[in-house]
């Protein structure tokens, strides 16, 4: 019944997928309005269809109904509630039905946001296009991906229950949902660029319409990374946060083109350029979370996290494929179209910055997609294995993202169009002199290699700059108002939340670099023989193993140590690492404990279970400033929500009137203007 | 600070950084056994992770590793040497960094020729943008800009909804939205005064021109300077060479071994295994060659019977029309079975044996070495004399001066002996 | 004009991407359906056995030595005594060598990995594993024989080479190919 009802969702949803595309391009063809604004709605017929689906696999979830063939293999009578709840993401067919209903309700929101240019024909070829995406994905799951599929023979009386690997964090619940988040929005921005191509219509119109959701998607996909990291550090239990998999690299790839995007729009709204550079990143975007979802779900490459070898591995490369082809072949018929009719008017200037900035972010996709998929073309060319592992990458990507780190401190103040040594000395001077003394103390007082020092440098650099430009800002608006100090930072906030938002993004990114560079220089790890009792001295920490004990299930045998950690006399508390046996798995799998400092973490796991003579092996690790990763992602996120607050005319004192003097001492924080084009 | 002064400030701010830069970057003391270890061990991948190197996974295998490398460390071995090891018993595939020769390259190297390539893009269109002279605005280019300019003050540029996408309206609307944006900013101080003057001069100049080549008056000017081609060629050929070479340069730093190139630090002396391991390799890398596998055939004929047997079949696979791996194959059929004492074994490869042989000579009824060895079979394998006499004699008619002649003489007097 | 001087730089950007897109889709194609890393066979297949000197499971003292069994065929199985497949194929194992418990030139040993002596000790004791039984101190065999996992068994020809290797469970019919293979009968 069930099973029933929710394939006949899903249905339904393609349906009404098919239903407005033709809608909207018979509309179209004959400029009807009405058929235009009727296939608009189909909109929201996916909406409910995608949501009756959701709904109806979440219950059998939930009932533990396992005549479902999804239910059984994610699912059992034992999994806690919330676990089931999260069940919808575990594997591959719930994924994409999750995705799904995603999209449907980013094009909802986006049709309700447009409603008033129903008739707009950039508007609903937009909507063709994001509907297309989403035939896709329901035509998959009324076919090799179908998430209602009903179990062969009899019911089982119990499932295989989730992942174990899944199960046992309640991060588990929000990582992917995060991931999806990000990955789908850029579906709305995408449709708008297709759009724009197809009607000709290469002006700023449709960066301003989708600028909010990209922002949003960016956001949560920030966060899912983010998420990610964590996950790997606190329950994979090997020691670091980013292992260069290939799973990894696809949730990374997305969001490299997509901060180049949210930055290179700025200058296409600004002075009408980088047109090219921003329909391409933004198609590459969208084809590169589909990339991701391939990578992940058809096995093609090994991972820790290709948990089934599914058959839709060929219906998502030919997807790939033509919307890859599609996009570059409508740039190529526009070309004439759009060379921008601004240029660079000087080497130093925020424009140039900005394409520096592309290229950078750009490159820094380019090696990463190169490494994760480089072994497959060696396969398919030679037949050879060859692998491509973390230190290919780490070497590759520092120097970028130490040159990125640059950009991001110096690029800020470079004004638009021109501009000369003095501007710049007055606003790099004392950021550059604090970055030049951060370097010489790193290394005098903590030593360690060039790109730590460089690291540490370019964060104080940026970090200084940001404070200032906060500061100055504050304090024109102050001294413009009079105003008090928290109202003048909202109001400052207020005139220009891109700005102000975006310097707290970068904030963020600040933390996370330097948390990076710390970790990857100073964390220690080493190992550790103990029998009961005994303590041990690790880098400033004393740990004493106190006892063990073993856990058996049915799903699983556990073995755990307890462990006292202190500092000198202070008692830091009780952790406790484990190794889990699995019935299938050929190997443990270990849990770590780890002790969370404001600038050290005590990282603890079990390497192997006590021996004949009692003895465990212990692994200790002390990692400095890991805590401030996470903390980074969170400023990030603050930043981005502050990004996204309404903007609000501002205080007639503050309009320039041209002709006016200029007030000397007043410093120029970025002017609330209306963006070029003349759209709100 | 006069600007003397502050030149001077941004030198020293200079120099600290590369001065700091250049100390720490200077190499230091070797690293310790310990610090070897670890690096040697986080190069090598862990089989049962995935994605995980030694250094970093908690298997047994990884630690029994990571034991293994410190007494190979102990030992005195070099580090190529030790990753040579593993690569011997697991395959290249057990390498975190691909270093193979042919293919692996690329990875190092095309990075940086696309960084090289962007850069070199980018900085020639911001400078030769910048390069490009000056317009200077007449009078009369004021005059015409100003009068457009006054008619629709205060009006959205009516060619801001312009969606016939003409390129030059769109850049003559541009340029006039920029003197207006230029006299904002430079009201708010964003712009300096020498900045203002320059940029509006130009931007003038160039919407004068657009007006007048949209009138009529004059044709529409170019409105980017051109650059002859083979300018261009000549900048792109240099930056890729300067970054295929730059790249090959960090590929040899990494430590990856280029085409044909040796692995440095090693000796070399080519010892049975490596010899193994290229004829293996020229297997791998031409597969539907049988020449490939004949050579690694002879190579194993000593001591890996099986392997060799099989890369001889495949041998006569790809090419049956040639009498040598047949008969090769067929020789150390017969030879295994001199070599077993059951019975039932002995008879399958004799079989095994003359079937080859018979295929062999079917190839080539002239090859002397089938000859020899079906004459071989028949009278030594089955015992039967009768039908040995006329191979063996066939032998020795078609070569004379073989090597085996002189053994296959004797047998044939032996034949001819027990058939009387 | 230099309006198709631009189109034509972007043009020919886009077709080169696009040739590059449809090459690697073609590899990325060519790549589905592929094995999976599990079926990969031992990359020590063909070579020479490594050799060991292991002592015996049963703490009598006695060792086993590879060299020692040379000209004889001999199946090692690397086992312990809690991952499920292990168990799933130890009545296979027991059948197989029942079946030749009286030839001569065939030797089956089961190594342990990855467990402690005492519970692999109690297994065997428990499950009656009448085989030849070793422990693997430090690991070092299983990593000499390049081992991804357990069970993992290995075919040795009688001039010690390996020439046959499965990962995971063995039925009797597998058992029986790698012996035909390590007796050179295959």
């Amino acid at each position: 019944m069930t099973a029933a009802l929710g394939v006949l969702s899903i249905a339904a949803a393609a349906s009404a997928c098919v239903v407005g595309i033709t809608l909207l391009g018979l509309g179209l063809q004959r400029r009807d309005a009405r058929l235009l604004r009727m296939g608009r709605r189909s909109v929201f017929v996916l909406l409910v269809a995608a949501i009756a689906a959701v709904g109806m696999m979440e219950w059998a979830l939930v009932t533990h109904d396992f005549s479902l063939d999804y239910v059984a293999n994610n699912n059992a009578r034992a999994t806690p509630l919330l676990f089931s709840i999260t069940g919808l993401w575990a594997s591959l067919e719930g994924s994409i039905l999750l995705w799904g209903l995603v999209l449907a309700g980013y094009l909802a929101v986006t049709a309700w946001r447009l409603r008033d240019r129903a008739t707009d024909p950039i508007v609903a070829w937009a909507t063709i296009v994001g509907l297309a995406v989403a035939l896709f994905f329901f035509a998959i799951m009324l076919g090799p991906a179908n998430p209602f599929q009903v179990v062969s023979g009899a019911t089982p009386a119990d499932g295989t229950g989730p992942n174990p690997l899944l199960q046992n964090h309640p991060l588990m619940a929000f990582h992917p949902p995060m991931l999806y988040l990000g990955y789908v929005g850029f579906t709305v921005p995408f449709s708008f660029a297709i759009a724009s191509l197809i009607t000709g219509r290469l002006d700023e119109g449709w960066l301003a319409d989708t600028r909010r959701t990209t922002l949003v998607a960016w956001g949560f996909l920030t966060v899912g990374i983010v998420l990610g990291g964590w996950w790997s550090y606190e329950v994979l239990g090997w020691g670091g946060f980013w292992a260069w998999d290939p799973v990894e690299n696809a949730s990374l790839l997305p969001w490299l083109t997509a901060t180049a995007f949210i930055h290179s729009v700025i200058t296409q709204e600004r002075r009408g350029m980088l047109r090219v550079w921003n329909l391409s990143l933004v198609i590459a975007t969208f084809c590169l979370t589909i990339l991701g979802t391939f990578i992940t779900r058809s096995g093609v490459i090994d991972s820790v996290h290709a948990f089934t070898q599914s058959s839709i591995g060929p219906w998502f490369l030919t997807f790939l494929g033509v919307s890859a082809l599609g996009g570059i072949g409508l740039i190529a018929w526009r070309g004439d179209r759009l060379r921008s009719p601004g240029r660079v008017d000087a080497p130093m200037s925020r424009e140039s910055a900005f394409l520096a900035n592309n290229l950078l972010f750009a490159s820094f996709a380019f090696v990463v997609l190169l490494g994760t998929v480089f072994p497959l073309l060696v396969e398919a060319v030679q037949g050879r294995q060859m692998s491509v592992g973390r230190p290919y990458f780490d070497r590759m990507t520092v120097p970028l993202g130490l040159a990125l780190l640059f950009l991001m401190a110096a690029a800020p103040a470079l004004p638009w169009r021109a501009t000369t040594g003095e501007v710049i000395r007055r606003r790099l001077a004392v950021p550059a002199w604090i970055g030049a003394v951060t370097m010489v103390a790193t290394v005098v007082f903590l030593g360690g290699g060039p790109g730590l020092v460089l690291a540490f440098g370019l964060g104080a650099f940026a970090a200084t700059g940001i404070v200032r430009s906060l500061l100055v800002g504050v304090r024109a608006r102050r001294t413009a108002t009079g105003e008090r100090l928290p109202r003048a930072s909202w109001g400052m906030l207020r005139a220009n939340p891109r700005l102000y938002g975006g310097l707290v993004v970068h904030l963020g990114v600040v933390c996370i670099a330097v948390a990076i560079a710390a970790f990857g220089s100073f964390s220690t790890h080493s190992e550790l023989r103990l029998e009961r009792g005994q303590s041990a001295d690790v880098g400033g920490y004393t740990v004493t193993y106190l006892d063990s004990g073993v856990e058996r299930t049915d799903q699983k045998t556990t073995v755990t140590a307890d462990v006292r950690v202190e500092r000198g006399t202070r008692d830091l508390g009780v952790y406790r690492p484990a190794i889990s046996t699995f019935p299938n798995a050929t190997t443990g799998i270990g849990t770590p404990s780890v002790r969370t400092g404001p600038f050290q973490d005590v990282y603890l796991t079990l390497v192997s279970s006590p021996t004949d003579q009692g003895r465990i092996t212990l692994g200790v690790s002390v990692n400095p400033l890991v805590v401030w990763l996470w903390i980074g992602g969170g400023v990030m996120a603050l930043g981005t929500a502050l990004a996204l607050v309404p903007a609000k005319k501002t205080n007639p004192a503050l309009t320039r009137s041209p002709g006016a003097p200029r007030a000397p001492a007043a410093e120029p924080s970025e002017p609330e203007r209306a963006p070029v084009g003349g759209q709100a | 600070m006069n600007v003397l002064g502050r030149r001077w400030a941004w030198a020293m701010l200079g120099m600290v950084v590369v001065a700091t830069l250049a100390w720490v970057a200077w190499p230091q003391d070797g690293e310790s056994a310990e610090e070897r270890a670890h690096r040697i061990a986080s190069e090598l991948r862990c089989v049962e992770c995935e994605g995980l190197s030694v250094a970093d996974a908690s298997t047994s295998t990884a630690r029994a590793t990571r034991d293994e490398i410190d007494e190979r460390i102990e030992a005195g071995e070099s580090d190529a040497e030790i990753r040579q090891a593993y690569i011997d018993r697991y395959g290249e595939r057990i390498l975190m960094n691909p270093t193979s020769s042919g293919l692996g390259v690329i990875v190092w190297v095309l990075p940086v020729v696309v960084v090289a390539l962007g850069g070199a893009g980018v900085a020639f269109a911001v400078r030769r943008r910048h390069g490009a002279p000056r317009n200077v605005a007449t009078p009369a280019d004021e005059a015409l800009v100003g009068a457009v300019a006054d008619r629709s003050r205060g009006e959205p540029h009516a060619a801001s909804r312009t969606f016939d996408g003409d390129p030059l309206l769109d850049e003559r609307d541009f340029l006039l939205r920029s003197l207006d944006d230029l006299d904002a900013e430079y009201a708010t101080g964003e712009v300096d005064a020498e900045t203002y003057q320059v940029l509006r001069a130009d931007y003038t100049a160039r919407a004068a021109s657009m007006l007048r080549g949209l009138a009529g008056d004059d044709p529409p000017p170019d409105s980017e300077p051109s650059v002859s081609w083979q300018r261009r060629a000549l900048v792109l050929g240099v930056v890729v060479v300067f970054a295929g070479v730059a790249g090959v340069m960090l590929a040899f730093a990494l430590g990856a071994r280029l085409p044909g190139g040796l692995p440095t630090g090693d000796d070399l002396q080519v010892s049975p295994d490596e010899r193994e391991q290229r004829l293996r390799q020229a297997v791998a890398d031409n597969p539907d060659d049988p020449s490939a596998y004949l050579a690694l055939a002879s190579f194993l004929e000593g001591e890996d019977i099986v392997g060799a047997l099989e890369a001889y079949d495949t041998a006569a696979r790809l090419d049956p029309a040639d009498p040598v791996p047949l008969a090769q194959a067929g020789w150390l059929l017969f030879f295994s079975a001199t070599a077993t004492d059951d019975t039932e074994q002995r008879t399958a490869l004799l079989e095994g044996a003359r079937e080859r042989l018979d295929a062999a000579v079917l190839a080539d009824a002239d090859y002397p070495d089938a000859r020899f060895y079906r004459g071989m079979v028949l009278y030594r394998g089955y015992g039967d004399a009768e039908a040995a006499i006329p191979e063996l004699q066939r032998f020795l008619v078609l070569a004379p001066d073989h090597p085996l002649a002189e053994q296959g003489r004797d047998v044939l007097a032996e034949a001819v002996a027990a058939s009387n | 004009m230099s309006e198709p001087r631009r189109s034509n730089v972007t043009r020919w950007v886009a077709l080169g991407a696009g040739l590059v897109l449809v090459a690697v889709v073609v590899a990325f194609a060519t790549q589905i359906g592929g094995e999976p890393a599990v079926n990969r066979p031992s990359p020590l297949l063909g070579k020479d056995a490594p050799a060991f000197d292991l002592p015996v499971l049963d703490a009598s003292g006695e060792q086993v030595s590879l060299d020692a069994l040379r000209g004889k065929a001999v199946i090692i199985n690397f086992w312990n005594s809690w991952c499920i497949p292990c168990r799933e194929e130890e009545p296979n194992l027991k059948a197989f060598y029942e079946a030749h418990a009286n030839d001569t030139d065939v030797v089956m040993i089961g190594i342990l990995r990855d467990d402690t002596v005492s519970s692999g000790r109690r297994w065997a004791d428990e499950r009656d594993l009448d085989w030849m039984l070793v422990e693997d101190p430090g690991g070092k065999a299983a990593l000499a024989y390049a081992t991804r996992g357990q069970p993992e068994t290995y075919a040795i020809s009688t001039d010690g080479v390996v020439v046959g290797s499965q990962l995971g469970p063995v039925t009797v019919e597998n058992l029986e190919a790698l012996l035909a293979a390590a007796r050179g009968t295959a």
